[in-house]
């Protein structure tokens, strides 16, 4: 039966595709019955020419059968849908201008928002690839600097100790570890420090090699690392064989005790980090209760009611706030489950993205509408006919149908073109200096979606114009000669709104586009206390069992300077313990000689940099009173600070801070300093919500650390081989030492802020693109009302009118269209930047200079898009225009 | 014996092919002799009008054709049931066999009134 069915579907396809074979068969089939008929009739004793004659009596009209047997081989649906697909493919041809529009449209629109929502679903839809991730929370200590604030060794041994029914606690120390090994450059590699649970907690085990066991939590025990997936790979290759090895971290030989899979590198949580070890922690460090580098982790047991375990951890923070009013006064704990930590605070202009991509697809979907529209219409007088001919209505219908599912069709399949190279693009920005990218995969289920709302637009605006003449008047439509002298009433109204609604939207992006950007370079060019332009700088870690007197730290200080002070382009160097773009940070408590003792938390609170001799003078911070650091604040001199201008006129007012004596807070015998200088105040170029105004400053020598950032400020452009001299000065003095951001100052600013400029950028792109799709929007409406009037245009010259009248008329049409439409797109531009100023509020956003800017821009466009048909218009010849009539 | 009138009831010249088919596969004009001679001459038909209804039941995939030589020697397009044709050939006997006695019935009692 099937290998019948099978025959049968081959003798359709036989008839589709092979007609002429089809013919001469029936021909000679025929012709042979025929004949066997004349033979018969000669047989029975007829001459040839009566033989015949008899024959075709007998058989009848051979014309008429062919006709018949011709109309049986039609009737199959498949040859019907074969043809009508050939027809449209040839009438969009006929008008490639329109195809070419469509079909870029909505391959912008769809491949846009399906990069954008693929990044979303990427950044926050994807749940964490941890088991029960539901239940996994981050507990933060809320300092009033720091809502997410990490806590001290004492407090989570504390709450370990207290956790009764909560569930599990974990732990981890980020921080940078110098890694080394005989043969290979000396590298930094990224390091969580965690209790042996760690990986228990969050549900995932090494799958190569061991996990971490209790005893080597110890101080003693801890030389054993786990390497995540990503740095066995680059690092080691992704060698089988590593479990065992041994390599140097912080100048200390550990062993490679495991590699974590793959899949738990999910980039939202710690991706980054390239290897964990233990705790290690010292009895004294145990103590600790100042610390603040231990951030806790939770897994909430399902046994807890709702809201219990937020309720137990701010009970605990209560108590330590209590307990121990001198670390802890003013703080209090919170915790936020990781599902809803793992989006950050990128949540916002993420959904803002997505929203503005969502824009974009509207414009694209209601140009395409509006191209449709057109181009239906002006086929009005072909409908018309062919109904007048008889043709059913699904087969008007039909040739539109299909027209319009190419045009969606191909339209998506470019789109999927387009969402490739975006994504690569996006991953090529979120590159970082380590070379980890965070890939976006192209979410199918949303290109699923977008290629739907593609199709129902392009089919709906593309048979409802249809329906709508074939309601017409047939005789109407024959009669007004198909030009027509004017669309429908309601046609046009439809078609004006979809412009005006798209040049409202473009406004938005635009205004938004501009107003951020704007900001953002602001931003990143606010030099606000110090100067970037001709500054190298670099970033060293001094491990601390190479490095531990001071001496050691200060004498390594003293040699690279110096050495990096003879080198011929260089005007000044510094080393310190931040780099004022990227803002200071390590808040101290501090306290006045003279003073009163201010309420516990209450305490003046400051931001602290320590910084070398010619700090001020080679990162460009001026001084307002008193002096600079000189050779002369050396590690046994008397301490002295240096404090910025709004420290010293909210603490001091009038008088001059000069000769102060402040200390910072300490349990211990206060270390008490004179003030010795005033200098301007820093903004780093990080959009932070609630910057600490007072800075204050201490020479390095007095109190050196092993995280340095060099700075060497050069008398001119920056010579190309500074870098490799500063990296050779560096390994000459400690060949084991990794230099890591070497790299001029400006470029580590545009790179820090390289996120909220990805965001200005893709914000941009949705801008032009949403511009470009209304330009060729109002240019498509503005030339058919040209076509359409050419004969009235004629008229008019004919009549007197002047080509420039005909010319204004034309932009002015164009003109009205797009002013009111940029008007009312200046309500919404108004939100867009309210949204934005919410979601980015360091960022300064001048509205009235943008939004006047975009207004006139967004006419000029008009006026130019109009200016092409208006010219064509003004170069109607009345005679031939009338004639065409 | 009188011929039965020219104009074969819609449908029946389907039902006599397939009837011929069913026991050899045939060309188109050895259909014609067969219907021929079985009706003894009573069904006539225009030969040629065999052709497009070949083509219609070919194309419902209830016969399927094949080119071979005839007795003649020449070559001749042969027709042959399909498993689907044998079906509907059996239904339709039994339609039109059913349709003969109502009709035949219907006009034994008009002869009664």
């Amino acid at each position: 039966m099937i290998a019948a069915r099978f025959r049968w579907l081959r003798t359709k396809l036989h008839r589709l595709f092979r007609r002429g074979q089809q013919e001469s068969e029936l021909d000679a089939e025929m012709q042979f019955h025929f004949d066997q008929l004349v033979a018969e009739f000669e047989a029975e004793g007829m001459s040839k020419s009566r033989a015949t004659a008899a024959a075709h009596r007998e058989f009848g009209t051979v014309d008429s059968y062919r006709e018949e047997i011709r109309d049986s081989w039609r009737p199959s649906d498949l040859a019907d849908l074969w043809r009508s697909l050939i027809s449209a493919i040839r009438s969009l041809a006929r008008s490639p201008g329109f195809t070419v529009l469509a079909i870029t449209t909505l391959a912008l629109g769809i491949g846009a928002n399906t990069s954008m929502f693929s990044v979303l679903n990427e950044v926050s839809i994807r749940p964490l690839p941890y088991p029960d991730s539901h239940a996994l929370h981050r507990i933060y200590r809320a300092t009033p600097q720091d809502q997410l604030g990490a806590t001290s060794p004492a407090d989570y041994l504390d709450l370990l100790e207290q956790k009764e029914n909560f569930g599990e606690f974990t732990a981890y120390v980020s921080q940078e570890m110098n890694l080394s090994e005989p043969g290979e450059p000396a590298m930094i590699a990224r390091a969580f420090r965690v209790p042996a649970n760690f990986f228990d907690v969050f549900g995932i085990h090494p799958n190569l090699g061991r996990n971490f066991r209790l005893e080597e939590e110890q101080q003693g025990n801890h030389r054993v690392i786990i390497l995540s997936h990503n740095f066995w790979q680059s690092r080691f290759g992704g060698r089988p064989d590593i479990i065992g090895h041994t390599v140097r971290v912080d100048s200390e030989p550990h062993e490679i005790i495991g590699v974590m899979p793959e899949s738990y590198n999910d980039w939202r949580m710690h991706g980054y980090v390239n290897l964990f070890r233990p705790m290690g922690w010292t009895d004294e460090e145990r103590r600790d209760r100042s610390a603040n580098n231990v951030r806790i982790a939770g897994r909430v047991s399902s046994d807890l009611p709702p809201g219990a375990a937020e309720s137990f951890i701010a009970n605990f923070g209560e108590h330590l706030a209590i307990d121990y009013p001198d670390q802890n006064a003013g703080t209090s704990w919170h915790n936020t489950p990781y599902e809803v930590v793992k989006v950050g605070g990128g949540h916002i202009p993420l959904s803002m993205l997505v929203g503005l991509s969502g824009f974009v697809l509207l414009i694209a979907c209601s140009n395409l509408a509006n191209f449709l529209l057109a181009r239906t219409i002006a086929r009005s007088r072909e409908f018309a006919l062919r109904g007048a001919l008889g043709a059913s209505r699904l087969q008007l219908l039909r040739p539109l149908i299909l027209e319009s599912l190419i045009l969606a069709i191909v339209g998506g399949l470019l789109a999927i073109l387009v969402t490739t190279w975006t994504t690569d693009f996006l991953t090529v920005l979120s590159t970082d200096d380590q070379g980890d990218a965070v890939s976006f995969p192209t979410d199918w289920n949303v290109m699923g979606w977008a290629m739907g709302a593609a199709i129902l637009t392009s089919v709906a605006f593309g048979i409802a114009p249809a329906l709508y003449a074939m309601r017409l008047d047939l005789n109407q439509v024959l009669k007004s000669g198909g030009r027509g002298s004017s669309d429908g009433r309601g046609q046009k109204r439809l078609r004006h709104a979809l412009i005006i609604g798209q040049f409202a939207l473009a406004m938005m992006l635009l205004n938004g586009a501009v107003l951020f950007i704007r900001g953002l370079s602001d931003l990143n060019n606010r030099k606000e206390g110090w100067e970037s332009d001709n500054l190298i700088t670099a970033s060293v870690r001094l491990p601390e069992a190479d490095y531990q007197e001071t001496e050691r730290i200060n004498l390594f200080h003293e040699q690279v300077l110096q050495q990096l002070q003879a080198l011929p382009a260089v005007e000044s160097a510094s080393v310190s313990y931040a780099l004022p773009f990227f803002g200071l940070s390590n808040p101290r408590k501090l306290i006045i000689e003279g003073r009163d003792t201010v309420e516990v938390g209450r305490e003046p609170v400051a931001v602290i940099n320590g910084v070398s001799v010619d700090y001020f003078e080679t990162l460009g911070t001026t001084l307002r009173a008193g002096r600079k650091f000189n050779d002369g604040d050396h590690a046994d001199a008397l301490r002295v600070f240096v404090i910025n201008q709004s420290m010293a006129q909210t603490l001091f007012g009038d008088t001059s801070p000069i000769g102060q004596r402040v200390a910072y807070h300490s349990e211990d015998e206060p270390a008490w300093g004179e003030i010795v200088g005033v200098v301007a105040n820093v903004k780093s170029v990080t959009p932070d919500a609630q910057p600490i105004t007072f800075q204050i400053y201490h020479p390095m020598a007095q109190e050196p650390i092993g995280f340095n950032e060099f700075a060497v400020r050069t008398n001119g452009p920056i010579p190309h081989d500074l870098t490799d001299n500063i990296r050779h000065i560096i390994a000459g003095i400690d060949p084991t030492l990794p230099v890591r951001k070497l790299q001029s100052a400006a470029s580590r600013i545009d790179r820090s802020n390289y996120q909220t400029g990805v965001f200005g950028q893709m914000l941009f792109g949705f801008a032009v693109l949403g511009l470009a799709l209304a330009a060729l929007g109002i240019y498509g409406v503005i030339a058919r009302i040209v076509a359409q009037r050419t004969s009235e245009f004629g008229i008019r010259l004919a009549l007197g009118a002047q080509v420039q009248d005909i010319t204004f008329m034309v932009l002015a049409s164009g003109l009205k269209l797009s002013l009111a439409g940029s008007a009312l797109g200046l309500v919404g531009a108004y939100g867009i930047s309210r949204l934005l100023k919410f979601a980015f509020p360091s960022i300064e956003m001048d509205h009235l200079p943008v939004m006047t800017a975009m207004f006139v821009l967004l006419l000029v466009v008009a006026l130019l898009a109009s200016y092409l048909p208006a010219r064509r218009a003004s170069k109607i010849s009345p005679v031939e225009a009338l004639r065409a009539e | 014996m009188e011929k039965v009138r020219k104009e074969l009831l819609q449908g029946t010249l389907d039902l006599l092919i397939l009837k011929s088919l069913s026991t050899a596969s045939l060309h188109g004009w050895d259909i014609a002799k067969r219907i021929a001679l079985v009706s003894k001459d009573r069904l006539s038909l225009k030969q040629g009008s065999l052709y497009p209804a070949l083509h219609r039941l070919e194309g419902r995939g209830w016969i399927e054709a094949e080119w071979g030589v005839s007795d003649a020697g020449r070559s001749a397009k042969f027709y042959k049931l399909t498993p689907m044709g044998l079906t509907q050939l059996t239904t339709e006997t039994e339609h039109w066999q059913s349709f003969a006695a109502a009709m035949a019935s219907v006009l034994r009692m008009e002869e009664l009134l």
